[in-house]
C-alpha cells in the first residue's frame, strides 16, 4: 500500500495505519520508518475487536503456505522483528475501506497472519466509494 | 458501521477519533504489530 499510496490518494481516499503500538513505541518507529499516512496505535484493541479481527493459533505459521509466504518476504529482504512489548503477536490484521459517512464498504479480515488483500482490491472498493468508477 | 468515537492514540501522545477521518472515504489498515 505505501509503494502506491498517492495512487490511492488520487483514487479520493486518506490511508489510516493502526496497530497495537503504544504511542511513545510509534515515535520509537516513525523515527526510523517515516510513512506518507497517518498511523495510530490501539493498545487495547477496542478498534480490533470493533472491526471484528480476531486471532490466529500457533499452529497457523506452520502452515506450508504460511511458511512459504514468509521465507518469499525474506527472500525479498523483508527482516522479521518480535513483535514489541504489549503487542499479541496472535492478533489479526485485516484492511477496511470506509465511505465518507463512515460505513465500511469493503471488509477484508485476514484468516492468517500473511493473508491480506491485494492493493487493486482495496483501489477498486476505494473508487467505489468515491464515486470514480 | 464502526462507532465513530473509536478513539486511537498518536505518537505524540494525542487522542484522534476515528470521526475525524470523515468526510471522504478511508483505507483503514489494521496491522498484526509494528515490526
Amino acid at each position: 500500500v505505501q509503494a502506491r499510496y498517492d495512487e490511492i490518494r488520487r483514487a479520493g481516499s486518506e490511508v489510516l495505519v493502526v496497530t497495537q503500538a503504544r504511542p511513545d513505541l510509534l515515535a520509537l518507529f516513525l523515527r526510523d520508518h517515516p510513512l506518507p499516512c497517518p498511523i495510530v496505535g490501539d493498545p487495547s484493541r477496542q478498534a480490533y475487536r470493533e472491526f471484528g479481527l480476531g486471532e490466529t493459533r500457533w499452529r497457523t505459521f506452520l502452515r506450508p503456505g504460511v511458511l512459504l509466504r514468509y521465507l518469499t518476504l525474506i527472500f525479498r529482504g523483508w527482516k522479521p522483528r518480535a513483535p514489541s512489548r504489549g503487542e499479541d503477536v496472535l492478533q489479526l490484521g485485516g484492511d477496511f475501506v470506509l465511505d465518507r459517512n463512515g460505513r465500511i464498504v469493503f471488509a477484508y479480515r485476514s484468516t492468517e497472519p500473511t493473508d491480506r488483500p491485494t492493493v487493486d482490491e482495496v483501489l477498486q472498493a476505494v473508487r467505489e466509494a468515491s464515486g470514480t468508477v | 458501521m464502526p462507532r465513530a468515537d473509536l478513539v486511537f492514540q498518536q505518537a505524540d501522545g494525542s487522542a484522534v477519533a476515528l470521526a475525524a477521518f470523515a468526510g471522504r472515504p478511508l483505507v483503514v489498515i489494521f496491522l498484526r504489530h509494528l515490526a
